[in-house]
């Protein structure tokens, strides 16, 4: 009796082993790569919008705290008086001038000064300033120091952005004159 | 005669068993026949983990599709947030930038020497802000300066009949809390900058008074810390 070659199914099986893989495996396991790239970045897309939901009350309590601050703020800032800052600076510090001893007090404006805004960092929601007004007047160097002092005292957010005491150039050699500049923190440019 | 050993050998050659247990002509079939059917078990596995994927998948779709609006509204917020915050650094550095020089001033009255004539006390005004980008460069303007530090300075200028006057004024600003908590008193050049006081002017005046006597005139400048923007 004639045996058969077991040989034979050598080539037809490799065949259909090989011919399975590349028709059937690899495309499958290609596409399981894919589905799996999606998945991964699937599930940290959901990770992150779930924490960013979640974080939402915390945004919210912190927004309200950030508005109350900046409302305090805002109540510091100097705003015109009929169209004027430095009549409303004259409105808030002449009374002043007048106690300490300073005469021929004049309240004029100086140019306003924007707040750092950095590079690289968030822009604010809106931009503050800072608004000096120089108040020009005579007296004798106790009543300017004085003056100084007083606002320093009674408005802390106001500060001494600039001062120049020279002689008055009278026949009274203790007047001297005095250029002060106040300056008053002020809402800024609008952001265009 | 010796007897030889006669081998018949009575197979053909087709008929020959090996004498191994491991018959190639068997072995290597089924081994290739194993290796269709693992093919084959691949292909079903890779299959099922495809169908599990797959429906995740759409579920995770599904799921980040029905969250759009409630991110988008957070993610709006949380940029609010970051506004608002930036807007409250700023206020917090105007605050923070504030110098009082009440003190200071006081200290020049009680600290200055009856022999000195004042002529001036300067603090001088910052310079004008220029946020507009240089010429020919197409920007738009600059919401505000990108430092944060402001420099101030302090400057008294006098005259005197006497040179110790001077000298014992600057001793006495060395030590004195009123100057030394807001003036660099004794900061020598190359000391992180340019040196504190820096002597303008120290030498007798041009004119002489109505007995012939020329006065010693001073101009002195102090450097600060400067004027910190910073939340």
């Amino acid at each position: 009796m004639k045996q058969r070659n077991p040989m034979i199914l050598l080539p037809l099986f490799g065949a259909a082993a090989l011919g399975v893989y590349f028709a059937l495996v690899q495309p499958c396991s290609d596409q399981l790569g894919k589905d799996r790239k999606a998945l991964d970045s699937l599930r940290s897309e959901t990770a992150k919008r779930k924490i960013a939901i979640q974080s939402r009350s915390s945004i919210e309590d912190r927004m309200k705290q950030i508005e109350a601050e900046l409302r305090q703020f805002s109540e510091l800032q100097l705003e015109p008086l009929l169209e004027s800052y430095a009549m409303r600076a004259k409105s808030i510090v002449g009374a002043f001038a007048t106690e300490a001893g300073l005469v021929d007090a004049e309240f004029s404006d100086r140019p306003v000064r924007a707040l750092p805004v950095l590079p690289g960092r968030p822009v604010p929601a809106a931009l503050h300033a800072r608004r000096p007004i120089m108040v020009s007047c005579y007296g004798d160097y106790a009543a300017i120091v004085s003056f100084i002092l007083r606002v320093e005292r009674d408005l802390p957010h106001v500060t001494l952005g600039g001062l120049r005491i020279q002689p008055g150039g009278g026949q009274n050699p203790m007047l001297q004159r005095a250029e002060i500049i106040l300056e008053w923190p002020a809402k800024g440019a609008e952001k265009k | 005669m010796s007897a030889k050993a006669i081998h018949l050998n009575l197979l053909l050659e087709s008929e020959r068993l090996s004498s191994s247990p491991v018959r190639p002509k068997v072995i290597l079939p089924v081994a290739a026949g194993v290796l269709l059917v693992a093919m084959l078990l691949w292909w079903v596995f890779l299959l099922l983990q495809g169908r599990l994927d797959g429906s995740e998948v759409a579920n995770l779709r599904a799921e980040v599709a029905a969250t759009d609006k409630l991110y988008a509204e957070a993610c709006k917020l949380k940029d609010a947030m970051g506004a608002a915050e930036a807007e409250l650094n700023q206020c917090k550095g105007y605050l923070n930038a504030r110098r009082a020089w009440g003190e200071t001033l006081a200290a020049v009255a009680t600290t200055m020497p009856d022999g000195i004539q004042l002529a001036m006390i300067e603090i001088p005004e910052p310079g004008r802000q220029n946020l507009n980008p240089p010429p020919g460069v197409k920007l738009p303007p600059l919401l505000g300066p990108t430092n944060e530090l402001e420099a101030v300075t302090f400057r008294i200028a006098g005259k005197t009949a006497r040179e110790a006057y001077v000298f014992d004024f600057l001793d006495a600003v060395k030590v004195t809390p009123a100057f030394t908590n807001n003036l660099l008193v004794s900061r020598k050049t190359g000391e992180r900058g340019e040196a504190s006081p820096r002597m303008h002017q120290f030498g007798q005046d041009k004119t002489t008074d109505e007995g012939g006597n020329r006065a010693i005139v001073f101009d002195v400048e102090y450097l600060t810390t400067g004027r910190r923007f910073a939340p």
